[in-house]
């Protein structure tokens, strides 16, 4: 079997064909090699070709067979990517980490469609080893990888629920919905807070389970994310969200609206008493979170891909009678536009996350002059070291 | 719980809310005030038609008013982008609260959008970060505020400008999560259940106040379109009530209790919202619902 050491544009990578191929279809598979991206849409067009024809070259054969050097798929930039044929990439939802209990061994990348070792996932973080995709994580899933192991408390888990219009449209009632989604998830909510460390810094997390509802923004949601942030700002902990959202919850109503106001007032008092938030958009992230705690954090990061943005894309695309482009609303798409300080891959969250914890850290480790009793009363050397010690 | 409104009977509430002949945000501020002078401009980006705002004498005070405006007609809806705002709206919004704080002005606002502009511009611009900053700005604003839903208050689009120590809201408003048809797409039901959809989320000004989010409702006895001399009187009225009420409970000019101000304006959204607390031993269970 051939195997090919290609250069494209500075990047090194191997392909490995079987079969023959023509030419060009070669030179494909050496760009998609090293392209991760491209090579997607490429494969993606490519099979759009008449059976025949697939067949005859081996095209699937072909794609069984690619291989790349290194993972660093997600991390390509706006620059490398503007002249790809974007518009023939459709970008799949990433749901293969939704259902915990699926016992399947093997997974498709809903991206790549490459067929995907579920252990092997498991060890890269739920990011497609092929071509860089980030999977949806769970709440829990996403604790796992982002705390020390062992370090987490769960607070408020008694918060439960609950139907305060009484709403359903015909046969469709909230209730219902609330108690599926709990069996389906065996979460109670689609918000899990808590504290813990990373890297050995404190902190204080709060993490939205999209497989709940689209982890929708309800009075519980508000309620547990709310009495994290105060807590975090009585214990003098900082607050990590993790962020991920369909929006407001529509079944709650003006109650869903207001959890807005009250999940930015929790975090500005955080903010009042001199703690940091840093906030990371995970996809997808919309509507009511986006516009509110989320987006005014101190620190506003976002896993590669995220879909983020205000207003869904149908919405906007009926509302404009027009196809967008399908790099709209990404990660990348933010940043470029100044909305967030940073795309951050997830093999790299945790460590960027500890260095930040750091950054900000409280006088914890720092030998305030404040603390020399020749300048200052006993009363505020006292609230500055009960604020270390804190 | 609150008598269910049927389908039929809220969508009359949103019809009447949407009706071109309703007094909109500049009709109360001209009805209102004495004295208008009209402020442009986010100092950003550009001055967007759909938030207008300026400073007023009402009641012999000077105030700043801030509100969504629609048009009467189609071809000022287009200008106004049908009461839409746009991130340059709501940084103008901001920039005038910030204003009105360093002068000790109430600020009133109008809230009458059916949610905020969803387009590709206003994402690029950062539609979300704007709507947030407005609402992280009216949270800790140190002078009183109240707004008034005069017509459709629709998602974070109208809370943007709603996050005040009184929300007061007309009989034939309506105030929810999202404007019915949006709603109907989000749950992904059929576009003609926004009626059934627009009932089920209990969006009228009764059952608001029933539930507690807002603290009056302005009453229509002949709806507002019909009567909008009458409409802007009552509104008036219930303003001028609630701004002396504050005025009672905080103190005016210097003496203003700004702590105990920010401290009430919190706890009122912290305490919104609905849930269970089971006790610790049973947490672990889902609830029975």
């Amino acid at each position: 079997m051939p195997v090919h050491r290609v250069k494209v544009r500075g990047d090194e990578g191997y392909v490995m064909l079987r079969g023959t191929c023509r030419t060009r279809r070669v030179m494909t598979a050496m760009r998609e090699a090293v392209h991760p991206v491209r090579a997607t849409l490429r494969i993606g067009h490519a099979s759009m070709d008449t059976a025949e024809e697939r067949d005859a070259r081996g095209m699937e054969q072909m794609k069984e067979r690619i291989f790349r050097r290194g993972a660093h798929g997600g991390h390509e930039s706006a620059e490398n990517d503007q002249h790809a044929p974007q518009s023939k990439f459709k970008p799949e939802r990433r749901t293969a980490a939704d259902d915990p209990n699926s016992s399947a061994i093997l997974v498709p990348c809903p991206t790549c469609k490459e067929p995907l070792y579920v252990k092997e996932l498991e060890n890269n973080l739920y990011v497609c080893p092929k071509c860089g995709a980030h999977f949806r994580l769970n709440a829990r899933q996403r604790l796992i990888y982002t705390l020390d192991e062992g370090s987490f408390t769960e607070w408020d888990m008694h918060i439960h629920p609950t139907d305060p219009l009484g709403f359903a449209i015909g046969n469709d009632g909230y209730d219902a919905k609330l108690g599926a989604s709990q069996k389906k998830t065996a979460e109670t909510e689609a918000m899990i807070t808590g504290n813990g460390t990373i890297n050995d810094e404190p902190v204080v997390i709060a993490i939205a389970d999209f497989t709940f509802m689209g982890a929708t923004m309800g009075s519980v949601y508000g309620e547990k994310l709310a009495r994290a942030a105060e807590r975090a700002t009585r214990e003098r902990l900082p607050l990590v969200t993790f962020n991920a959202s369909g929006g407001a919850r529509m079944q709650e109503g003006l109650f869903s609206l207001m959890q807005m106001a009250k999940t930015t007032a929790a975090v500005a008092r955080l903010g009042d008493a001199g703690l940091p938030h840093i906030a990371v958009l995970t996809d997808p992230c919309y509507g009511g979170v986006t516009a509110s705690y989320a987006t005014v954090a101190d620190v506003l990061l976002a896993e590669p891909g995220a879909r983020i943005g205000f207003a869904g894309k149908t919405l906007i695309e009926q509302n404009m009678r027009q196809k967008l482009p399908d790099d709209v609303q990404t990660a990348e798409f933010q940043l470029k536009h100044g909305m967030i300080d940073d795309v951050v891959h997830r093999r790299d969250l945790r460590q960027m996350l500890s260095t930040l914890l750091a950054l900000y850290g409280m006088p914890r480790k720092i030998a305030s002059p404040l603390l020399d009793p020749a300048h200052v009363t006993a009363d505020a050397a006292e609230s500055v070291l009960s604020a270390a010690h804190a | 719980m609150p008598e269910l409104h049927r389908s039929d009977q809220t969508w009359e509430r949103v019809t009447r809310a949407r009706h071109a002949n309703r007094p909109r945000t500049l009709g109360y501020i001209s009805g209102l005030c004495t004295e208008f002078v009209p402020l442009h401009g986010d100092r950003l980006f550009g001055d967007d038609p759909a938030l207008v705002g300026g400073v007023g004498r009402f009641n012999g005070r000077s105030v700043m008013l801030i509100g969504n405006q629609s048009g009467a007609d189609t071809k000022e809806n287009l200008k106004r982008n049908f009461g839409m705002s746009k991130p340059e709206g709501y940084h103008k919004a901001k920039r005038l609260m910030l204003h009105a704080e360093k002068f000790g002005f109430p600020v009133i606002t109008f809230i009458d959008t059916m949610a905020a502009d969803p387009t590709l511009p206003s994402e690029e611009r950062g539609q979300a970060l704007a709507i947030a900053e407005s609402i992280l700005t009216m949270l800790g604003l140190r002078v009183p505020t109240i707004s008034v839903v005069i017509g459709q208050g629709g998602s974070g689009g109208a809370l943007a400008i709603g996050v005040t120590d009184r929300i007061l809201m007309m009989e034939n408003a309506v105030y929810s999560v999202a404007p019915p048809e949006a709603a109907a797409l989000i749950l992904k039901l059929d576009p003609s259940t926004k009626q059934d959809v627009a009932a089920a989320m209990r969006i009228t000004g009764p059952e608001s106040h029933i539930f507690g989010v807002i603290d009056e409702v302005v009453p229509e006895p002949t709806p507002a379109h019909e009567n909008p001399l009458d409409a802007i009187d009552a509104v008036g009225n219930a303003i001028d009530r609630h701004l002396s009420s504050l005025d009672a409970i905080y103190g005016t000019g210097a003496d203003l209790d700004v702590a105990r101000l920010l401290r009430d304006r919190y706890t009122k959204y912290r305490n919104v919202g609905q849930w269970i607390e089971q006790a610790a031993d049973e947490a672990k269970s889902p609830p029975s619902l």
